[in-house]
């Protein structure tokens, strides 16, 4: 037995393709989440994240490759332990809030006591008390969102994936429902977050995973790709102008600080190291990264500029 | 774990005997049923069996009494109707003449008065004389018999009398073409009806089953929670769910208002006189009728559910679903060939053709037009129609059942459906 037993991935996919007729919609797509990790899975529509997602699920069956969860292919067990938020939500509108989550909840193999108390425990939490005897149909559409997330969560599922889950939620219910993610990775739970709300994205996920036209473009930690991408830029919050530091190219004002865009060949620390010896005394020092929704504008005209060259 | 088609099926089950519109449709066979018994019931004790209702209608012990004045003359001068005063209930009275007779008839003491005038042998002209608003007389039956037997009983023996009044009845013999008299088939009344409300109430029950089946699934493609669903189960299971626990839904409907058809056809025979004589339905009826639901329900059932995957929203789907209740419904065009020849050609090939066979069968069962072997040489291939469609069905759920907003084509399905 070795000391640090290596973690197993909650989910791990490898060369995923899926084909609908001549169209391919996912093209060889691998990836893993780990327990407690949060997976923002991000790209313009129609990029193949609904198809994936659904591979990952078992909800359709991939043309090639394959995919393990909790280290085993999928089998009905495994999907008990699963939640899925779909990005197009669907309760029975006719049947009461109860009705609806203990039927999702027993599908899922819970028990129904052990359902209702869970339930019970959730509305506390998401604030949904005074719907619970409601019929979906009378809930406005943000309250049957929380419902169907309170669905989705009822059985203390390890892999958890929200397809846009804050679309129609007001800023106090996108709290309430960001908490609940927060507190569900703090459990452990593997999630996966797809959205096109980049800000959300850089708020709760670790890893960002890219996919633009079925393939995966950009894959890691959210800082190294920021970081990736930051270039040579850098912002200083300093009492001198470091227009004159070595290495810098440029510096304009920019609020509290100063944008600096250094010369080739520079590195920060060469004009940290500047600034320190001319005496500045400096309250921030960082490389201005870029946010990832510009990061994912400049992947997706990149990945647009090349298709049109390659049809060229 | 339990069975996740179970969940399904119990789900489906409770949902739909919750619809307000399945307990109206169920309970509406008994409601009407007793409605019905009491307005006969209630029409029969106001007729008081005045009028003739059937062969089969007990003598009235009531007599009838209206009066005659005879100014008729026979060749030898004497009136003719002196002999014959009591016919078939009805009592005619002598009166001596019109006045007499008419004061008869104001003050109640007869119905009618008739006046058979002297030329009577020569023009059979007879005058009736009866109150205002009045449907008082003898009744033509009545009338014949007293004229009749008063002209010629004397010179007739009283069976001589009988043929004058009814002279024949015609009952036909058939002879085979080696000229043996073909035996007529027993044809039993109570279950002959019975299973024709049976073979309806099935009908009716299997294309309602069906058409929730539709109707879920097409909801539940239309709200989205099928993609739920289907990260929880596989299509088979939601598919088998759903046609199991509608199925019973089904059968509790087929139930209810087989029990109603029963005690419906029990008691109208207590109440009125009917042609045929009812009595409850044999076991082997009831098991023949029990096997063309499940049957007929599992093969249209799945059909129906094929429906509601491939069509994009339930209106579509019910356009579509006209195609499949129009065949099951075809039967009762031939129902008179049907009836009367049940074991003929048609009956025959409706009865194998799996969308007529479940209505068919039983209309054929219970006019005796076919045995146990053939009915369950019908329902074994009923059967093999039915796992085909389920084992086909299975194969579009997995497909089809995700895609929103659009309809495969035709080709398509066909490549679905033949695909290994």
């Amino acid at each position: 037995m070795t000391a640090t037993a290596a973690i197993l991935p909650t989910v791990r996919a490898d060369g995923l393709w899926k084909r609908f007729g001549s169209h391919v919609a996912v093209r060889d797509v691998s990836l893993s989440l780990d327990p407690g990790e949060v997976v923002g899975l991000v790209g313009p529509n129609g990029a193949g994240k609904t198809t994936t997602i659904r591979m990952l699920l078992d909800i359709l069956r991939p043309d090639e490759g394959s995919v393990s969860v909790f280290g085993a292919p999928i089998s009905q067990q495994a999907q008990s332990r699963i939640g899925y938020l779909p990005e197009e939500r669907g309760l029975y509108r006719s049947l009461r809030v109860i009705p609806n989550m203990l039927y999702l909840a027993e599908l899922k193999g819970m028990e129904r006591e052990r359902a209702l108390r869970r339930a019970d425990e959730l509305f506390a939490l998401l604030g949904l008390e005074p719907h619970r005897g409601k019929k979906i149909s009378e809930l406005s559409r943000g309250l049957g969102q929380l419902v169907q997330f309170a669905a989705t969560i009822l059985h203390g599922p390890d892999f958890i994936v929200l397809d846009e889950p804050f679309s129609g939620l007001d800023p106090v219910n996108v709290r309430v429902m960001k908490d609940a993610v927060s507190r569900l990775r703090s459990e452990g739970a593997a999630i996966m977050f797809s959205t096109h709300q980049m800000t959300d994205v850089e708020e709760l996920c670790d890893r960002v995973i890219m996919i633009d036209d079925g393939a995966v473009v950009l894959d890691g930690p959210l800082t190294d790709i920021k970081r990736r991408f930051a270039g040579n830029d850098l912002f200083v919050a300093t009492d001198v102008d470091p227009q004159d530091a070595d290495g810098v190219l440029v510096s304009r004002r920019d609020g509290p600080g100063y944008a600096l865009r250094l010369a080739e060949g520079s590195a920060p620390e060469d004009v940290l190291r500047s600034l320190l010896e001319r005496g500045a005394k400096i309250d921030r020092f960082e490389l201005a990264t870029p946010s990832l929704e510009e990061i994912f504008l400049r992947v997706v005209q990149r990945d647009r500029m090349e298709e049109a060259r390659d049809a060229e | 774990m339990r069975s996740k088609t179970w969940l399904v099926a119990r789900h489906e089950f409770a949902v739909t005997i919750g619809r307000l519109g399945f307990r109206i449709f169920a309970a509406a066979v008994p409601v009407l049923a007793l409605l019905a018994l009491i307005g006969i019931g209630v029409f029969d004790a106001v007729r008081g069996g005045d009028e003739p209702s059937g062969s089969a209608r007990e003598p009235s012990v009531e007599v009838t009494r209206v009066g005659y004045v005879d100014f008729s003359a026979g060749e030898d001068g004497q009136p003719l109707f002196t002999s014959f005063h009591e016919q078939d209930g009805v009592s005619f009275a002598p009166y001596a003449d019109e006045d007499a007779g008419s004061s008869a008839l104001q003050t109640g003491e007869i119905d009618a008065l008739y006046v058979f005038p002297r030329d009577f042998l020569e023009t059979g002209s007879v005058v009736r004389i009866r109150m205002e608003g009045s449907d008082g007389g003898a009744g033509a039956d009545s009338l014949r018999r007293f004229v009749l037997s008063n002209l010629v009983a004397e010179e007739v023996s009283e069976q001589q009398l009988e043929r004058v009044i009814k002279p024949y009845s015609v009952s036909t013999v058939e002879l085979s073409e080696s000229g043996a008299p073909v035996e007529e088939d027993e044809f039993d009344g109570g279950e002959f009806l019975f299973s024709f409300g049976a073979g309806m109430l099935l009908l009716v029950s299997v294309l309602t089953a069906a058409g929730y089946l539709l109707q879920g699934l097409s909801e539940e493609k239309e709200n989205r929670i099928m993609e739920v669903l289907l990260s929880s189960l596989k299509p088979e299971q939601l598919m088998f769910g759903k046609l199991v626990g509608l199925g019973g839904a089904g059968l509790l409907q087929m139930a209810v208002w087989t029990a109603a058809l029963v005690a419906f056809l029990l008691a109208l025979g207590r109440i009125v006189d009917l042609p045929v004589e009812l009595s409850a339905p044999s076991v082997e009826t009831l098991g023949v009728a029990l096997a063309y639901f499940l049957l007929g329900y599992a093969f249209l059932g799945t059909v129906q559910a094929a429906l509601g995957v491939v069509t994009t929203n339930l209106k579509e789907a019910n356009n579509i679903a006209v195609f499949v209740v129009l065949p099951a419904v075809s039967p009762m065009w031939f129902l008179t060939v049907l009836i009367e020849h049940p074991d003929g050609v048609l009956a025959r090939v409706l009865g194998f053709v799996p969308f007529t066979a479940p209505l068919t069968g039983l209309i054929r069962f219970g006019t005796g037009g076919t045995g146990l072997g053939e009915v369950a040489l019908s329902l074994g291939v009923l059967a093999a129609f039915a796992v085909l469609a389920v084992l086909l069905t299975a194969r579009l759920f997995r497909a089809y059942l995700l895609m929103y907003g659009q309809r495969p084509g035709v080709r398509h399905i066909l490549r679905t459906l033949w695909s290994d």
